[in-house]
């Protein structure tokens, strides 16, 4: 789970192509969010990330709160 | 994506995390903050209520206190003006008041009353600040213009009296005088009140003049 949510905040996922409107891209970028709440959830039940680590997501989803640029909702094809 | 809602989710397991301190809860809000105002789109898919689940969840947090809250209500209210001639500041106006609207239904289960006062009194829970802003400008400006209205209906008034009483207090000359209106003028024939009225003050003055 650790390096699963390492993994998650890196630019290969929670910051894939950041600047691309790509739906391939956008569609990593929101579900490696979405992926990453279970795990903090995990982590409130049973504590297993370290403070610096918490901090890192933390970081991770402040900056990218604030570089995301497509925020269109529901989708026909991908739900 | 669902890239607000998704973010929401992990916001607000985030901000329950009794791991992050108040830097790392301001932080976050700023986050929702962000996902609030920064969309350019509408946001139809029940993105407000995940992002307003997620601040209420920092309600519950002991270390954010009444002052915070009031700065941040106050730090969203200013922090996107919308212009009226550019659709996409509207839709960012429009998603605050959406998700203002929720963290309302919302607060109540989470947190003290001091959190609704303050959501409550908070401009964008009735419209943007700027939209207020505006209506107060216009109900002043209305002021202003319905008091200049009224001095100039009331200049208008006094003018027109004054014509009256002109018109009252004018006595034409007699015939053959110098002024004296001509009856065969297009003026006279024009204007017949006139010439009727000089025509009934020569017959209740003139008369009683010297020849």
């Amino acid at each position: 789970m650790r390096h699963v949510a390492a993994r998650l905040i890196t630019q290969d996922y929670l910051f894939y192509r950041i600047e691309s409107n790509a739906l391939q891209a956008v569609l990593l970028r929101s579900f490696s969010a979405l992926a990453l709440a279970p795990v903090v959830l995990r982590h409130r039940e049973r504590a297993f990330l370290s403070p610096a680590e918490l901090s890192a997501i933390t970081d991770a989803v402040a900056s990218y709160a604030g570089r995301e640029h497509i925020f269109t909702g529901y989708h026909s094809e991908y739900g | 994506m669902h890239a607000a809602a998704h973010t929401a989710d992990l916001v607000d397991e985030l901000l329950l995390c009794t791991e992050a301190g108040p830097a790392e809860l301001a932080r976050l809000l700023q986050a929702v903050l962000q996902l609030v105002t920064r969309p350019t789109a509408p946001l139809v898919n029940a993105e407000d209520e995940r992002l307003a689940f997620a601040a209420c969840s920092a309600a519950t947090r002991p270390e954010l206190d009444p002052a915070f809250w009031e700065r941040w209500l106050s730090s969203m209210a200013g922090s996107h003006r919308p212009d009226f001639t550019r659709m996409k500041t509207l839709y960012g106006a429009q998603n605050m008041r959406n998700f203002m609207k929720s963290f309302l239904v919302y607060a109540p289960e989470h947190k003290p009353d001091y959190l609704q006062c303050h959501a409550a009194a908070s401009p964008v829970s009735f419209g943007s600040a700027h939209l207020r802003e505006y209506l107060e400008r216009r109900k002043t400006s209305t002021m202003a213009m319905e008091k200049s209205m009224s001095q100039r209906n009331h200049r208008r008034t006094l003018t027109n009296r004054k014509i009256q009483l002109a018109r009252r207090e004018w006595v034409a000359p007699p015939p053959g005088f110098p002024g004296a209106p001509d009856p065969e003028s297009t003026v006279c024939k024009n204007f017949t009140r006139p010439y009727a009225f000089v025509a009934t003050a020569q017959k209740l003055i003139i008369p009683a003049r010297p020849v």
